[in-house]
């Protein structure tokens, strides 16, 4: 294929102005990597060297229900936060940019649980989750619900902690406040002199806009859900009855508590499959809905 | 109902439902520096005492009897600038090639990219350990500044969503007039997505900030750790000591607080223009 | 001999001793531990003690009881520190990958035997027949009661539960509920506090793994036992397992602990509640063996701990076991216990506590370092917590150790853990329960076997 010389200057800024990846990518990632992949294919404690083992953990992994158990929960996890993560930052977004007075402290207090560290969360939302005492079951009895177990139970141990997570949205409200920031004022302007009402004017300008961003939190917030970790690593240790045995932290377990870094890396490249399949066949549907400009 | 009761109420149901999270939201802030006043057998009575009896002002100066906490912050506050100028640089540089210059092999450079975020840091981290152990970068800030300078794939993808929402017309018209890419880059793309690049620098910042494996690995001298690390001083093998704890890690969250407050007006300006100036 | 010949033999002898001292090498040695105030002031003890070594320390985890992330990677990066503090729960299977120092040669020059320490912990510090490190501080666990509510439900507060059936018994009367059925107090609750499934199935007797380390025997009919009476205890006299954990779920400790708050008559806890509990003064409590299954059988308890291990591949042996013989011994006990008392001292001012700090020492493996901390350290508490601390370091010479959970010992304790909460949750039978235990586990055993390095 001849390549025109503008063409040429194009692809040569592209691969200049991505440089920097690249060479990040090939001096500090890519070896790393490669070497996970090795290790997948071997016993590996780290105390000693490698033993080539070939596919053996990758069908081990098959046959452990443990495996199994993790992936559900974390499938689990991520079906449930992911959206609901997204729906509330992005109204309290919505809610936040129309009202600039005390703008500033809003999103500093909703940023706040991200900023304290973690042992404070995980204590706060042991008692809020506490069944017998805590805010969230008192304020179910006031509604007349009794309220379940929690962390204590088997069925909504999971449940707890993605709500616990979600105080985490608080990078997406700023993130979602930022994009916000970026739909010009006069397309609200004209709409609003054409006659739309609020909601159209959400519906067909602010919506359609966001969509980039929306996608961002979309995507990376998959990713990082499937890595769900710290919470359950914290509080539950996996419990009850391994109801939280997150797939990272049965990972952790293997990596540095069994010395099974061979296993877990294996487990690590099955998740990376997963997570890629489903990143690929969203950024196909993103063409239907994601509005660039 | 009239049209200002109505706007008034909305006002008011906004404001009180924004102010409950709120509160919610800021539970954790105000236990910890509740507990940071407290002497240890107060700390976990139930329900929380959040006002504490007596008020154990000394947890905050004899902090720093356990570690030289300024020392700390002075080197997290090196390895901070190192990260957020590298990062910021970089990343916007990376993320302006995969949003608007097009050649073969892009769709999947951007993938592979995305890749990096999705294999688990667990199981690569010792590979990448080996390495800077081969080229005698441990026990230095080298490992925790270095790779800033050459883009974080979370933060290239942020930008790049955000600056493929700016209106190509501006570009198109930029590079009739002769504009190199870079100038593009430097004078179009930067400035009118000054929200999106403060996001990137208050995340690099809280990302280096809290970071604890990264300085635990890395940093073997105590004359080198940072505030994270600094912490683990309060644990013993009786375990931690959450009085002191509480106050260390209140010093340390509380000017992120305050700066990130006050640097808010970089996030409210920054309105696009739109192509409709022709 | 003449003047001048005894000049020059004092002046060559004071040349050679001088330039001795001079050329002294100060050894820097790395050691990976923990760096709270009093245990660097510990290591700063030692260099003063031993003016020609100098310890560099750095942390080397963040949490007490999880591997080291750490330490792994520098093992596999090649630069691991000269010493380390390891967990002894992990370390046969640590050591059995070659990454320690054999320190048998030395153990025998500097005559230390194993009749000086305490033989459970000892044994930990072997494998293939070879040493591999120290063990520092260790732990026991023994029965808590609280005499208060003891005395509120009409039991004589000086008998504490001897056998299981006591314990079932006194629950009867301890436990009561309130008018709208909610629990609000305990007698007691088999899985809290710090026994684990562990103790009950020593308690009776049973055997978690064969005499050779090899085969999973965690379906013991004995354990079985152990695990089905905890079962049955939950459901009979706590209302089940979930509802006590429920209850449990909001007291993080300190001072909201339900043992000091009234809510729990009787635990199996460790020996670190003796100065915890010392900050209660209002708390009056006592200690005793754990309870066993039926009357004539002996107690028994467990212990964990702590080894300092020299890493394999270090380049300064001699000065890395110099150390932690040291640390590990009376010298480093007195020291350590020292600059604790001191920290405690101020911790004391800072909150605001009544009185002087009650300083319960640390349980020491080694028994000469025990009896100094003992001589020097006991006189000086209540006569009660004298008592208590005699029984705990008693324990001592009665108890099991993690260790014996085996070269897979992390994952028998997880799975053990997991088990537990299967039959207790009503999952699993016991029987079941300890059944899969043992397949995953033997599986992991396996694998660990396959894998030794150091025959």
């Amino acid at each position: 294929m001849k390549y025109s010389n503008l063409k040429k200057q194009e692809i040569f800024a592209f691969y200049t102005f991505i440089s920097p990846w690249l060479i990040g990518f090939i001096l500090f990632t890519g070896g790393p990597v490669i070497a996970s992949l090795y290790f997948s294919l071997t016993n590996y404690t780290v105390l000693s060297k490698p033993e080539f083992i070939g596919f053996g953990n990758y069908s081990s992994l098959f046959k452990d229900p443990l495996f199994w158990t993790s992936l559900y929960n974390t499938i689990y996890y991520a079906v449930f936060f992911i959206p609901l993560g997204i729906l509330i930052a992005f109204g309290l977004s919505i809610l936040l940019n129309q009202n600039v007075k005390g703008l500033a402290i809003y999103r500093t207090v909703y940023y706040l649980p991200s900023i304290v560290p973690a042992v404070a969360n995980a204590i706060l939302w042991i008692w809020l989750l506490n069944p017998q005492w805590g805010l969230i079951n008192t304020m179910l009895k006031m509604l007349g619900i009794e309220g379940p177990g929690w962390l204590t139970s088997e069925q909504w141990a999971k449940p707890g902690l993605i709500l616990m997570s979600l105080w985490g949205v608080g990078s997406w409200i700023i993130i979602y406040l930022a994009g916000l920031q970026g739909v010009p004022e006069q397309l609200y302007e004209a709409a609003e002199v054409d006659g739309a009402t609020k909601l159209q004017r959400f519906l067909y300008i602010t919506i359609p806009l966001m969509t980039p961003t929306i996608f961002f939190t979309l995507v990376t917030g998959l990713i990082g859900a499937f890595q769900v970790f710290t919470q359950a690593y914290i509080m539950t240790n996996g419990g009850p009855v391994n109801s939280t045995l997150f797939y990272a932290l049965y990972l952790f377990r293997n990596a540095f508590n069994y010395l099974k870094m061979g296993y877990a890396s294996s487990m690590a490249w099955i998740l990376f499959l997963i997570v890629l399949t489903l990143t690929l066949v969203q950024f196909k549907l993103a063409n239907k809905w994601v509005f660039y400009e | 109902m009239n049209k200002s009761t109505r706007i008034l109420l909305d006002k008011l149901l906004r404001h009180l439902i924004l102010i409950m999270v709120g509160i919610f939201f800021a539970l954790p802030l105000v236990w910890m520096v509740s507990t940071s006043l407290k002497s240890n057998r107060q700390i976990f009575v139930f329900p929380p005492q959040w006002i504490p009896k007596p008020v154990i002002w000394r947890n905050y100066p004899d902090v720093f009897d356990y570690a030289p906490f300024l020392l700390y912050f002075k080197n997290t506050m090196i390895i901070e600038v190192a990260c957020i100028l590298g990062t910021l640089l970089s990343s916007s540089l990376v993320a302006y090639g995969f949003s608007r210059l097009n050649a073969p092999g892009k769709d999947f450079l951007f993938i592979l990219m995305l890749s990096t975020m999705m294999l688990p840091y667990q199981v690569w981290m010792i590979p990448l350990y080996v390495l800077f152990t081969k080229i005698g970068w441990v026990n230095t800030f080298y490992p925790l500044t270095i790779p800033a300078f050459f883009g974080n794939a979370l933060y290239i993808f942020l930008l790049r969503q955000f600056f493929l929402t700016i209106p190509k017309e501006l570009e198109d018209a930029a590079r009739l007039d002769g504009c190199s890419y870079f100038r593009i880059y430097w004078q179009i793309m930067l400035p009118l997505t000054k929200p999106a690049l403060a996001t990137v620098v208050i995340f690099t910042f809280m990302g280096v900030w809290n970071d604890f494996l990264g300085p635990l690995l890395y940093l073997q001298e105590p004359e080198k750790y940072t505030l994270a690390i600094g912490l683990q001083v309060f644990l013993t093998q009786h375990g931690a000591d959450w009085g002191l704890l509480m106050a260390a890690s209140t010093m340390i969250v509380l000017p992120v607080i305050v700066t990130f407050f006050f640097t808010q007006k970089q996030f409210i300006q920054g309105i696009v223009l739109t192509g409709l100036k022709g | 001999m003449s003047k001048k010949k005894l000049t020059v033999l004092l002046s060559v002898l004071c040349l050679l001793t001088f330039s001795s001292v001079a050329f002294a090498e100060v050894v820097t040695i790395t050691f990976w531990g923990w760096i709270s105030p009093e245990w660097v002031a510990t290591y700063r003890d030692f260099e003063k003690q031993h003016p020609n070594i100098k310890i560099k320390e750095s942390l080397v985890s963040q949490e007490w009881a999880s591997t080291s992330e750490k330490f792994l990677a520098a093992m596999a990066a090649g630069n691991a520190p000269d010493a380390s503090i390891q967990n002894s729960h992990q370390f046969s299977q640590w050591a059995s990958q070659g990454a320690f120092y054999d320190i048998t040669a030395f153990t025998k020059k500097d005559k230390v035997l194993a009749k000086d320490w305490f033989a459970p912990q000892w044994k930990g510090t072997f494998f293939a027949g070879k040493q591999f490190a120290l063990p520092g501080i260790t732990d026991t666990r023994v029965l808590y009661w609280n005499k208060n509510m003891f005395k509120q439900v009409g039991l004589n507060p000086e008998v504490s539960p001897k056998t299981w059936k006591d314990l079932e018994d006194f629950s009867e009367k301890l436990t009561k509920k309130d008018a709208s059925g909610k629990y609000i107090q305990f007698g007691f609750l088999p899985y809290w506090g710090n026994s684990w499934t562990w103790i009950y199935g020593w308690l009776n007797g049973g055997r978690f793994l064969d005499s050779k380390g090899k085969k999973v025997t965690c379906d013991d009919p004995r354990i079985v036992y152990a695990l089905d009476w905890m079962v049955k205890f939950y459901d009979k006299y706590c209302g089940g397992a979930q509802v006590a954990a429920s209850f449990l779920q909001g007291f993080q400790g300190a001072a909201n602990d339900p043992f000091v708050t009234n809510k729990v008559a009787m635990q199996i806890n460790g020996n670190w509640q003796l100065w915890f509990f010392a900050t209660f003064p209002q708390l009056e409590y006592g200690a005793a063996p754990p309870p066993v299954p039926k009357e004539g059988m002996k107690p028994t308890t467990w212990s964990c701990g702590s080894y300092y291990a020299i890493s394999a591949n270090t380049k300064h042996p001699e000065e890395a076991w110099t150390f932690i013989n040291w640390l590990a011994g009376p010298e480093g006990a007195k020291a350590l216990a020292k600059n604790v008392l001191e920290q405690r001292k101020k911790d004391w001012q800072r909150q605001q506590l009544p009185g002087e700090p009650v300083y319960v020492p640390d349980l020491f493996n080694n028994r000469q370092a025990m009896k100094v901390l003992q001589d020097e350290y006991l006189p000086k508490l209540p006569a009660k917590v004298q008592d208590e601390f005699k029984l705990v370091t008693d324990a001592l010479n009665w108890t099991h150790s993690c260790t014996e959970m085996g070269l897979a010992g992390l994952t028998y304790w997880n799975e053990m853990d997991a088990a537990t909460q299967a039959a207790l949750y009503h999952k699993m039978s016991a029987k079941d329960a300890l059944k899969q235990c043992k397949e995953r586990v033997q599986k992991a055993l396996d694998d660990a076997w396959a894998q030794v390095k150091v025959k």
